[in-house]
């Protein structure tokens, strides 16, 4: 048993499946992560770090090395995600194995930076120009970190995408005292891509369009279609996981929230509501569909103004989802509950 | 090396640019089992996709952080990175600014001819003032970047300027370059006929040539009438 916070936990769990390689720049509330992550590697020679100038350069250091044959990572926070936008999308087109840690805080631009927050949620997936999809994988409490930290790295090694992994800057500073086994007991990683220079043909990593023949010169929309597509349908698998919660007391009403929110979510469950907590944002579950299909009141809980309900929105065709905006985590229940019984 | 045919336009810089380092690349017995190299945005990033290698076209201004992290990564890699003096140095200037003095082995080819070529002629952050460029402001001037700069006082590094009018030389500066064994930075002074020649009344080779033979950029350098160079080499650990 240890006394661990959210960004600590973070660092034992990468380091454990394998993870080899960071690169970051300074920022609230993911500094930590760099601090902790230096500290394990001077008396570990595997691990790797570059502390960079700035957040472009973060990224695209951590490409190079996931390229070169490291499992690599940054951690940052949503100033940052937004100017590592064109270098998601780079990573998209090359299909770059590589994690990025959001720890959200409180925007726009500078906001607040010691508040956390779920502002951060559709720039995952409409940060970048152009038709792209990447998985989103969200922890909800400081035990299933390990976990979900682990499907962050496996889904990126296979199916070679970004993948976005994010904390609030609630989880990143909550501390417990954590039993340190699910942390110890994580599977190992493994490369998929075959690292530069080691595979028998040579391969040209590059953002324009290519045709099959690994031509940059083709301007026929078919080609474009089929480039785009490969990249797009890689993902859709992701649609059949179950990685969601669902405590279904037989009532009318559906409460869906994700993140810190897992806390409130918990006591509202025992007030006989049922309950769905989200943790892979995208691409959206059959399973999470299938439940509000089943359900009659359903409303969603964010910790923003209105952001992952859109998008459940669009696929929801029968009923309207109702958004409840979660000021802050110590608001009382009975707020909830009055919001809800009033429709 | 070479495998395609380039799509730049006749008379270009970096067709001997690129037989060069292809020549030096077969001498030095780097190949594809143990080089990369990197590219950014422009005419003289489209050079990756030509080599026999593994080759990685990155975006604007952001090739060396690409190769900083791969020779972190995997440090018995030989990494080059070629690109222009407007990826390198302007967007992608702090990136130059740092990693020089981060030193790590990694090879900066820089293909400087002053503009930018790929979006139609517009100035860039090495164009001399008395120019004339589709984006030439008389109001805002801007002065012209001297790279070396960025090296004065770091205590190891291999500098080199040169240009494509002087073959023999250049060939020399892209071995010795590559061999050594810390950051090495080499500018080619390199002509762009379609964007700068007919722009300045310099559409003739002869105007091209002699404008490079007097370039001064410092008083250090070497003012030879028939060659053009200026090599700073400083291995102080």
């Amino acid at each position: 048993m240890q006394i661990l916070n959210g960004n600590q936990i973070l660092v034992q769990s990468i380091i454990n499946l394998g993870g080899t390689f960071f690169s970051g720049y300074p920022i609230t509330p993911a500094s930590t992560i760099m601090n902790e992550w230096v500290r394990f590697s001077k008396k570990n020679n595997k691990l790797k770090f570059i502390q960079s100038e700035d957040e472009l350069s973060a990224i695209n250091m951590a490409i190079g090395a996931s390229l070169a044959g490291e499992i690599s990572f940054t951690a940052t926070s949503g100033p940052g995600i937004s100017l590592m936008q064109e270098s998601i999308g780079w990573a998209f087109a090359i299909e770059a194995p590589i994690v990025i840690v959001n720890s959200m805080r409180r925007g726009p631009s500078t906001g607040m930076p010691t508040i956390g927050s779920q502002g951060d949620i559709l720039q995952t997936n409409f940060g970048s120009h152009g038709d792209y999809e990447i998985p989103v994988f969200y922890p909800s409490s400081l035990e299933n970190i390990p976990f979900y930290t682990y499907q962050a790295f496996v889904t990126a090694e296979k199916l070679r995408t970004p993948v976005v992994l994010l904390l609030d800057g609630y989880l990143s500073g909550l501390q417990k005292n954590i039993n340190t086994k699910k942390i110890m007991n994580i599977p190992l990683v493994k490369k998929s891509l075959e690292p530069l220079s080691k595979n028998e043909k040579t391969r040209y990593f590059t953002g324009l369009v290519t045709n099959e023949d690994g031509d940059v010169r083709s301007y026929s929309v078919d080609d474009y279609e089929k480039w785009l597509n490969h990249r797009l349908q890689k993902i859709v698998p992701l649609k059949k996981n179950n990685y969601y919660q669902y405590i279904d007391n037989n009532s009318d009403t559906l409460v869906i929230s994700f993140g810190i929110n897992e806390i409130l979510c918990k006591d509202l469950s025992k007030k006989n509501i049922n309950v769905l907590i989200i943790n892979q944002l995208f691409p959206i579950m059959d399973g999470v569909v299938d439940i509000i299909n089943k359900s009659k009141n359903v409303f969603v809980c964010e910790i923003n103004k209105g952001q992952y309900i859109s998008i459940l929105s669009a696929l929801i065709k029968d009923k309207e989802l109702k958004f409840i905006e979660i000021k802050d985590i110590d608001v009382p229940i009975d707020n909830i509950l009055r919001k809800i019984n009033a429709g | 090396m070479l495998k395609k045919t380039p799509i730049w336009c006749p008379g270009c810089g970096l067709y001997l640019l690129n037989s060069g380092l292809a020549n030096t690349l077969t001498r030095l017995g780097w190949n594809k089992s143990n080089t990369v190299i990197i590219s950014g945005i422009g005419c003289s990033g489209r050079t990756s996709g030509y080599y026999d290698l593994d080759s990685i076209h990155t975006t604007h201004g952001r090739a060396i952080p690409v190769a900083e992290g791969i020779k972190v990564g995997n440090p018995d890699l030989n990494v080059i990175v070629f690109s222009g003096d407007g990826d390198l140095l302007g967007i992608g200037g702090n990136h130059l600014l740092h990693a020089s003095h981060r030193g790590l082995n990694i090879n900066v080819i820089c293909n400087r001819n002053d503009i930018y070529g790929m979006t139609g002629g517009q100035a860039s952050p090495t164009t001399p003032l008395d120019w004339n460029t589709k984006t030439y402001n008389e109001q805002i001037p801007k002065y012209a970047i001297d790279s070396f700069n960025i090296f004065r006082d770091l205590p190891k590094f291999y500098y080199a300027r040169t240009s494509t009018s002087n073959p023999a030389n250049l060939f020399k500066i892209l071995r010795d370059g590559l061999s050594f064994n810390g950051f090495t930075y080499i500018e080619v002074l390199s002509p762009c006929v379609t964007e700068i020649g007919r722009l300045q009344h310099k559409d003739n080779v002869q105007e091209n040539i002699e404008y490079y033979k007097n370039f001064i950029t410092d008083k250090q350098i070497k003012k030879d009438p028939l060659y053009l160079e200026f090599v700073e080499v400083r291995n102080e650990s």
